[in-house]
């Protein structure tokens, strides 16, 4: 460092350049490999559950089927997920996850009972997805319903289980 | 900072090496003819690091390839970038090496005792061939897919029919 040659002055140059070169490199790479950090899952999307005049003169829930369509890094995933639509008299149809708020399970709508009854653990809910009796620590879980173009729409979520609040998982 | 250096060198012999690497005395001077072993090293070295990169996203299935460079190149910050790179370093590689044969041979320096040198140099050029022609295939479409039909049919001409 005492004495300043042409040599060392190009020396220090070429090192300032290839460093200047690779850390200006590396920032696409950062910004490549962190990509998924900053990355969030897509909104839930409005599926089609069918014509709303369908479900106008409904008496008893209708069990539908839905598809939705998940969107995951670079993988898409469809899958048809059921719901029961109902009416209350005269109001606009409502939408229901047939998810049990207990552990999960598939609830069935009964006919001849005229209730909703999961088959696992026997929990029972009324005809508009209230509790009645069994371990559910909460009635049917509404899912979030418009009516667009003459078409019923849902955008279909999961909630947490065993917990008496609706929370949204995803 | 040469107090850093320093305390690195104790630890690692940096200087030596770096004095090996750099300082190399060069019969008849530097020229510029001579720089095409150290760029295929530094392109080779940017095809190591941006393909561990790209490998971050890229699935080596016939049902996902194409999904995941789409992917990498439509969503993925940098993505197309670093695709790029890795694609045009590819080629940049094959016109290096070819320069770099040419000037072995022109200027003779494979002679005296380099015979060795000459043949890990034969291997290297099959490897790195090879390694072009595979990395070609990674992101199937209908193009690469037949233009590697007809490579592998001009292939078997050139070795004769098969049996």
């Amino acid at each position: 460092m005492t004495e300043q040659t042409r040599r060392s002055f190009l020396g220090g140059l070429l090192a300032f350049g290839t460093s200047a070169v690779g850390a200006l490199l590396a920032i696409p790479l950062a910004r490549f490999s962190l990509d998924p950090l900053w990355r969030t899952t897509s909104d839930v999307l409005w599926s089609d559950v069918g014509p709303a005049a369908d479900f106008q003169s409904i008496t008893a829930p209708m069990k539908m089927q839905v598809a939705i369509e998940q969107r995951d890094g670079w993988r898409k995933i469809l899958s048809e997920k059921p719901v029961y639509v109902i009416k209350l008299n005269g109001g606009a149809p409502r939408v229901l996850s047939a998810v049990c708020p207990h552990l999960g399970c598939s609830i069935a709508w009964s006919d001849t009972k005229g209730q909703f009854v999961c088959p696992c653990h026997n929990g029972v809910f009324a005809a508009d997805g209230t509790l009645l009796s069994g371990p559910p620590p909460r009635g049917m879980d509404q899912l979030e319903a418009r009516i667009e173009g003459g078409k019923l729409q849902v955008r279909y979520q999961y909630f947490r289980q065993l917990v008496p609040t609706r929370e949204v998982l995803a | 900072m040469a107090a850093v250096v320093d305390w690195f060198d104790r630890r690692t012999g940096i200087r030596g090496l770096l004095h090996q690497a750099l300082d190399e005395p060069i019969p008849g001077g530097a020229r510029f003819a001579y720089v095409f072993g150290s760029g295929l090293l530094f392109l080779f070295l940017s095809q190591v690091l941006t393909g561990v990169f790209l490998a971050l996203y890229y699935v080596p299935s016939a049902d996902h390839a194409h999904t995941t460079v789409a992917y990498i190149v439509k969503e993925v910050s940098s993505g197309s970038f670093i695709r790029r790179l890795h694609v045009y370093g590819s080629s940049a590689m094959i016109v290096v090496l070819l320069l770099h044969i040419g000037q072995t041979i022109l200027f003779g320096s494979y002679k005296g005792y380099r015979e060795l040198l000459w043949l890990a140099g034969c291997v290297l050029f099959a490897l790195i061939l090879g390694m072009a022609f595979t990395g070609y295939l990674l992101p199937p479409c209908s193009i690469r897919g037949r233009r590697t039909l007809a490579r592998s049919s001009t292939t078997r001409r050139a070795t004769g029919p098969r049996i």
